[in-house]
């Protein structure tokens, strides 16, 4: 057999052109249908004006505020999906990890130590969901199910429902969390800076590499010698971290944080990657295809404000998206 | 016929040198399935002993056993006439043994590159991935072992090749990363004749060059081929070891028909 005669494999390789390339990359469809929605919104907000403001700067703050809030949720979800698991037990996360900063600091404890207090909760979720999973073999989706409650529950065990605590961050680190920069609101700035390290973590460090051999084949993963069990303790806490993140963002941005969890915040986390391109089977996903989910998502639920359309058409979008997203992953599983 | 005593201490063997590996009274059960009983293997240097037998002999309890993914009830391990623990993938590894797995055992949502560094990514002090020296390696090992037209991206989905040429990957990187031992379990089963004769001149070069094989099939002719000796194993037990010079392909076939 010949050896590859090198001009002739560059014609090969290079032979696919751009339009099949994006066909390809498992984040090539959000893309294509997140860049059509902007555009059409752009369109809307200019030919429309008053009746459709999406170009205003209230709005367009607005957007750019919301998508880390999901989006932050989803990097981490996303993560874990791709190690193979599931965590529904993020929007409690969210909620009480926080909610418990702010109570720590609100009785006295200095900042930086009520923050450390956060994380601290969600590394001990995370690991409460990667122990009950893979000591007992309870399939993730239903650990999480129930330390969903069961976490949902601790913050109003503690202190009661519908509390909500008032409080003044120390000087500097609300401008800083939530104030803009060259227009773009600080929140949006952090998310890209997160997908960063979210994404040189998945494609460019060796974990990453581990999530993606555990979630595609835990069996194969443990015959090359990754130690799966390690592995995805490190994707269940990386997943609560994420949720922690989007949490005190949230509560910066809102100055109180509350006992009420906000519903379905999980689902939507898990709506944004499929509709990203994550596969609910393991071992797929990027990290620019969560991005341009959480976008997607934000744009419609946007434009179906501005256009004064009920909000359970969002809801309606979603459950689709989903259903779609699933089809489309079973259809790729189907191809090979 | 040269019948392996079963009790028979190392230095009985008085022409042969110290085995290279050596596993001895290995016993393991799947509840009341006795998958092996008591079984007795080595490897020998510059060798290429075929394991043999039927379906249901243990050939694949004992290899995976030797892979360090499956612990024996009873029995140890000896590496150069040392005591060893090879009671993981990472041990067995670095008691010199390399394995290619029969279902392949590649992450077929990966691509070839970071299928043939899983495990054992080349990384910097943070951890993060060299992935230039990850490519370079990776299309070397392309164009050494696997010159398989389609083949030409190390970025290539496992998912998207035959099975043929997915098995091609998974000795290429075997191989690659061999030391003294390939354990090939079945290599041949999904592969082309092509392919077979290119995994078969593989197996006799490695032997050539130094490291010793055990080559489990069911293809009597491939044995005869390529090894220097067999081992028969039948319903988890021994039943005999041989050199080929001491045998013929009829015989082996009678041998296990027999038992």
């Amino acid at each position: 057999m010949s050896t590859s005669n090198e001009p002739d494999v560059a014609r090969r390789y290079a032979a696919k052109s751009w339009a099949t390339r994006l066909r390809n990359h498992p984040a090539g469809p959000v893309f294509v249908v997140t860049s059509v929605l902007l555009a059409g919104c752009i369109l809307a907000g200019l030919l429309f004006g008053g009746d459709f403001n999406f170009l205003s700067s209230p709005n367009t703050s607005l957007v750019l505020r919301a998508i880390p809030n999901f989006g932050l949720i989803a990097l981490g979800v996303g993560l874990l999906m791709i190690a193979g698991e599931f965590d529904l037990s993020v929007g409690s996360v969210y909620v009480v990890a926080p909610f418990a900063m702010i109570f720590a600091y609100v009785v006295g404890v200095p900042w930086l130590l009520a923050i450390a207090l956060a994380f601290a909760i969600a590394i001990l979720v995370g690991l409460m969901n990667g122990v009950i999973t893979l000591h007992f073999g309870v399939p993730s989706f239903i650990t999480t199910l129930g330390t969903m409650f069961i976490v949902r529950a601790a913050a109003p065990f503690i202190v009661g429902y519908k509390r909500s605590l008032v409080f003044k961050a120390p000087p500097g680190w609300k401008e800083v969390m939530t104030g803009k920069t060259f227009e773009v609101p600080n929140q949006f700035w952090f998310f890209l800076l997160f997908s960063l390290l979210a994404y040189l973590l998945l494609s460019r460090h060796k974990i990453g590499n581990h999530f993606i051999a555990v979630g595609g084949d835990a069996r194969a993963a443990r015959f090359a010698g990754i130690n799966v069990i390690r592995t995805k303790l490190l994707a269940f806490v990386t997943c609560s971290v994420f949720a922690t993140i989007a949490g005190i963002f949230q509560i910066m941005r809102s100055g109180k944080a509350e006992t009420n969890p906000q519903l379905f915040i999980e689902l939507y986390a898990v709506a944004i990657c499929v509709i990203g391109g994550v596969s609910l089977f393991g071992g797929r996903g990027t990290i620019i295809g969560i991005m341009l989910g959480a976008a997607m998502l934000q744009l419609v639920q946007d434009a179906i404000i501005l256009a004064r359309l009920p909000g359970f058409y969002l809801d309606m979008f979603v459950g689709m998206m989903i259903v779609v997203g699933v089809v489309l992953n079973q259809a790729i599983k189907k191809r090979y | 016929m040269v019948e392996l005593s079963t009790a028979a201490a190392p230095t009985a063997t008085s022409k042969a040198a110290t085995p290279l590996f050596e596993a001895r009274g290995i016993s393991k059960s799947y509840g009341h399935v006795e998958a092996l009983i008591d079984v007795n293997f080595e490897v020998r240097k510059n060798e290429v002993v075929g394991l043999l037998g039927d379906n249901g002999a243990g050939k694949s309890t004992l290899i995976k056993m030797l892979s360090g993914v499956v612990q024996p009830d009873k029995g140890k391990f000896f590496r150069d006439g040392v005591e060893v623990d090879i009671s993981t993938r990472q041990k067995s590894e670095s008691a010199g043994i390399q394995t290619i797995y029969q279902d392949i055992a590649l992450v077929r949502s990966m691509s070839i590159m970071r299928n043939i560094f899983a495990g054992r990514e080349p990384t910097n002090s943070l951890g993060f991935l060299k992935m230039r020296e990850m490519r370079n390696t990776a299309m070397g090992i392309l164009d050494e072992y696997v010159r398989i037209a389609g083949i030409n991206s190390p970025d290539i989905l496992v998912e998207q090749l035959s099975g043929g040429q997915a098995q091609a990957v998974a000795i290429a990187r075997a191989v690659h990363f061999k030391r003294d031992i390939l354990l090939l379990d079945e290599p041949t089963s999904a592969l082309s004749v092509r392919e077979t004769e290119k995994v078969l001149n593989i197996i006799r070069d490695l032997a050539e060059s130094g490291v010793s094989c055990v080559f489990v099939t069911h293809n009597l002719y491939h044995a005869f081929r390529v090894c220097d000796r067999f081992a028969i194993l039948a319903h988890g037990q021994n039943v005999q070891s041989t050199l080929k010079s001491d045998t013929s392909l009829n015989e082996l076939t009678d041998i296990i028909m027999k038992h």
